[in-house]
């Protein structure tokens, strides 16, 4: 017998029955759920393209990609180094690379940002620089717009300018759907389901769901749902408004493999080339930093175990 | 490029994303620690992260790959190269990693892969993977060969591999061995070419009559300017072995190469019946003889005291019975069986002729090609060679004593098949000359260069005397593992050998004290049997047709009612008898392959050439 107390089972059991009445997934019809959300929103049928169609409506123009990656170097307590790395890759071969750093082990400058983290900072700066100096035909942010104007909204705004002079798109890929504003139309009061879990499995491979324009009008942002691959759980996908959404959502199907995460192989490509790996920190942290300092601030007694 | 994880004293891996590594390429590594050390590639692999062969991840779909490519992604540009190198000295300590490594200039590894210009040496080929160091060759060096290469002629895109004859003093002997189609043969022929060129006194055995030089290869910058070098003899028509400068052993090794080994006893029937100065009829006549008496032994004293015989008779008859009183104790088979070796030889021809046109060639610095079957060769072989030996002997050791003595020249021997001379496991009779020339022969400047397929089946002693080896593609294991085992092959190059293309080859030398990797150069010459045996059957045939239109070209056309007139003209023009039947049957196969016109007239079948405007 295992010895659980009793309290704890019983705690257990109620939770049980409380996430029963706050998640009721049985409740979710996908036949209704879809005629619920059609008041809300639009589904699409994304056309497959050729290779040929997009490289047609590219007219020649570039895809560029942007990723950001972070790793941190933990010393004693609260002493550390987080390392930020962000890029900008052209298909054509142009790379724009930023990076930063943020540790706690010197003193803040006074006029430290604390508002924003320094993530969609390097981000939002490259794309800036990307679509003044490349002038994009399309320009595929990792993760979505409405995340990065949270982060930074002065700066989104200026590439919403930037945007409208210039003749490309901008489009922003995210693996995670973290509004619930959907849902709380949709679903019954008391519960708490998020639009990732309405939509989940709701949509068929080529499909996506286009938010009213309602939803995200006063960031000037459409959102759509997209399922390009097998795999249930759909991507986010945002950009300004004024763009003509399913050629966008149709040309960025025919970039992303069928069989992945539903990412656009271009951004996974920036991202595998931008990742801060543990070696490459490490490695960084014990070229750059002497031996006597990176021992006496940076070596946790956890690092030395032998097993 | 740059070098990348964990380094040795002896290995390093380097990293480059535009250079595609060679096999065996030389780079430099800017450690100034280390004075800058020189390394070779050993190993090269590419690598593209985007495709990964990783069982665990899925394949990256093709169609949005093709998809990206066609708005300007180069996948290729993220594929990177990667490739083992090895020191050519071992560092003091482990190079450092991150190092910037570089092609070299040729004056930085000019003592790595040059010894000598190429006018004092055999420019045998290129050296492979090293087209980097083209621009910086010095003129002296450049432009000295052609390369064949996929069926096409290319002019040198690298350093040209020089084998410096000098250091044979020091490093005698040379090893060519390869499969069929390895391109052996081929470098044994560049060789000799460049013997020729440095005039050189040579004599090459040639049991397959390939060594022919009068054929030019097209599209070479200039022809073979030095055919009058060449001096082809045949055994029995050109040269031969005088029988009364043999000696009794001569003899007996002489018999027993021609026709397999002599017994005990056959050996005493040579040593009792051979006499010094005899001609191969004196020798020949006094077996022919003992074998009438042993087979006429009791007639014969019949015969004599009977009184019928002649005076002529009789004399002859005593002299059978000396003979008999003498030898009569021979068993009348072993006699026989030196009689029919005897008589095998002497049928070759092989007596009628001596060896002073190779002796006078040699003097003239010529490059005599002995040619015959294989087993008259090696019982040539056996003499000449030991006869050639034995004079430079002497006189380099007149000369050492201070003893007056006319010149001899140094010489080099050459074989093709060497392990039919000189094999591992039994007796041949070249075996005994060769070996005592692997050993002593570079005190007297004489060498073997010696080829062949099969290195397991080469006499061991000889074998580890071939300083420099010239290893073609090679795929049995046994002979791999020898080659491995006798040269300084690297595990990595041993695996390679069975799939060098052919006409490349690792040299093992002692000169370098390590391999080069090499692309034999193109022949100025041509063998004659380049032509494919199959392709010859098609010629020939070609060639009768083409010369049967020829002969009755004037008589179309020619109808089946007048073959006879026609058969009566080929007979006359052709030398060949022809009949209706056989101009018939011809003229119809013209027909078939539509080289001639046939036509069914209301009388006759009429042939005719056909029309060319058609």
């Amino acid at each position: 017998m295992l010895s659980v107390s009793t309290e704890l089972k019983e705690s257990l059991q109620r939770l049980n029955n409380t996430l029963h009445n706050l998640y009721p997934f049985e409740q979710l019809s996908k036949l209704e759920l879809r005629e619920r959300l059609q008041e809300y929103g639009q589904f699409l049928t994304l056309s497959k393209l050729s290779t040929t169609d997009v490289a047609c409506w590219f007219e020649g123009g570039q895809l560029v990609g942007i990723d950001g990656s972070t790793n941190s170097i933990q010393g004693k307590g609260v002493r550390r180094i987080q390392l930020f790395q962000a890029l900008a890759k052209s298909t054509t071969g142009q790379e724009e690379w930023l990076a930063d750093l943020e540790t706690s082990l010197v003193p803040r400058a006074e006029d430290f940002r604390t508002s924003v983290s320094l993530m969609p900072l390097l981000e939002l700066t490259l794309a800036r620089r990307v679509l003044e100096l490349w002038s994009p035909k399309l320009l595929l942010m990792d993760g979505s717009l409405l995340y990065f104007f949270q982060e930074d909204e002065p700066q989104c705004e200026e590439l919403r300018e930037l945007f409208l002079a210039a003749d490309g798109s901008i489009v922003g890929v995210g693996e995670e759907m973290a509004t619930d504003a959907l849902a709380r139309k949709v679903c019954p009061e008391g519960t708490m389901f998020t639009d990732a879990d309405l939509l989940c499995g709701l949509l068929d491979e080529g499909e996506a769901f286009l938010w009213g324009e309602d939803f995200y009008k006063s960031y000037g942002l459409w959102r759509a749902a997209a399922r390009f691959t097998s795999s249930p759980e759909p991507v986010v996908v945002d950009g300004f408004l004024g763009e003509e959404v399913p050629e966008l959502l149709s040309i960025i199907y025919a970039l992303t493999p069928k069989d992945g995460r539903g990412i656009p192989l271009w951004l996974d490509i920036v991202d595998q080339k931008v990742r801060i790996t543990n070696v490459v920190a490490e490695g960084l942290i014990d070229s750059l930093i002497d031996v006597g300092l990176r021992r006496r601030l940076l070596m946790t007694k956890r690092s030395e175990r032998i097993i | 490029m740059q070098i990348v994880g964990v380094t040795t004293q002896q290995e390093i891996y380097i990293v480059s994303r535009k250079h595609k590594f060679r096999m065996n390429e030389i780079l430099v590594v800017e450690d100034a620690a280390l004075r800058f050390p020189k390394v070779e590639v050993v190993e090269t692999m590419s690598y593209n992260r985007l495709i990964p062969m990783g069982l665990d991840k899925s394949l990256v779909d093709a169609e949005v790959l093709q998809t990206l490519q066609q708005i300007g992604y180069d996948i290729d540009a993220d594929a990177i190269c990667l490739a083992k190198a090895r020191l050519y000295e071992e560092a003091e300590h482990p190079v450092q990693t991150g190092c910037i490594v570089r092609f070299p200039e040729f004056s930085e590894v000019r003592d790595l892969l040059v010894k000598v210009t190429p006018a004092e040496g055999m420019v045998v080929g290129e050296i492979r993977s090293t087209e980097t160091l083209s621009p910086t060759l010095p003129a002296e060096l450049a432009d000295q060969v052609q390369v064949l290469e996929r069926g096409n002629l290319r002019s040198q895109d690298g350093v040209p591999f020089i084998f410096d004859v000098y250091s044979m003093q020091q490093y005698p002997h040379i090893g060519v061995f390869g499969g069929s189609g390895s391109g052996k043969s081929f470098g044994l022929r560049v060789m000799l070419e460049e013997l020729l060129k440095l005039r050189i006194p040579s004599v090459i055995f040639d049991p397959h009559f390939e060594m022919d030089f009068e054929q030019d290869v097209e599209g070479m910058k200039y022809n073979f300017p030095l055919r009058q070098q060449v001096y082809p003899v045949q055994i029995g028509q050109e040269v031969g072995i005088s029988f009364p400068d043999l000696s009794v052993r001569d003899v007996v090794d002489l018999l027993s190469a021609a026709g397999g080994h002599l017994t005990e006893s056959m050996v005493n029937v040579v040593q009792m019946l051979h006499k010094r100065k005899d001609t191969s009829t004196s020798f020949g006549d006094r077996l022919n003889n003992l074998v009438q008496a042993l087979e006429e032994k009791r007639e014969l004293e019949k015969q004599i005291n009977s009184g019928s015989l002649t005076e002529l008779e009789l004399m002859r008859a005593k002299d059978l019975l000396k003979l008999l009183q003498e030898h009569g104790s021979l068993p009348l088979s072993s006699v026989k069986g030196v009689q029919w070796r005897l008589a095998r030889l002497v049928h070759a021809g092989l007596f009628q002729h001596d060896i002073s046109p190779v002796v006078r060639a040699l003097k003239e610095r010529k490059l005599i090609v002995v040619q015959g079957s294989i087993w008259i060769l090696q019982i040539f072989a056996t003499y000449l060679i030991g006869a050639l030996y034995r004079w430079r002997r002497d006189y380099r050791d007149a000369q050492m004593n201070g003893r007056p003595a006319a010149f001899f020249p140094p010489f080099v021997v050459i074989t093709d098949e060497a392990h039919n001379f000189a094999p591992k496991a039994f007796e041949a009779p070249t075996k005994s000359v060769l070996k005592e020339i692997a050993q002593e022969g570079r005190k007297y400047g004489v060498f073997l260069i010696l080829a062949t397929q099969r290195p397991a089946l080469l006499d061991e002693t000889i074998t580890a005397q071939l300083n420099t080896k010239f290893v073609f593609r090679t795929v049995r294991g046994t002979d791999i593992a020898l080659l491995r085992e006798e040269t300084d092959l690297t595990p990595e190059e041993g695996k390679r050998l069975p799939y060098l293309a052919s006409g490349d080859a690792f040299v093992s030398s002692a000169v370098f004290g390590r391999t080069i990797y090499i692309r034999v150069r193109a022949a100025y010459t041509s063998s004659p049997h380049m032509l494919n045996p199959f392709a010859e059957l098609d010629a020939q045939e070609a060639a009768i047709e083409e010369k049967f239109i020829n002969t009755v070209q004037d008589l179309f056309p020619i109808l089946d009612t007048n073959l006879l007139s026609v058969a009566n003209h080929l007979s006359q023009q052709a030398g060949t008898e022809w009949d209706v039947e056989q101009v018939k049957e011809f003229l119809n196969k013209l027909a078939g392959k539509g080289l001639v016109e046939r036509t069914q007239t209301a009388f006759a079948v009429k042939y005719e050439q056909p029309c060319v405007k058609c």
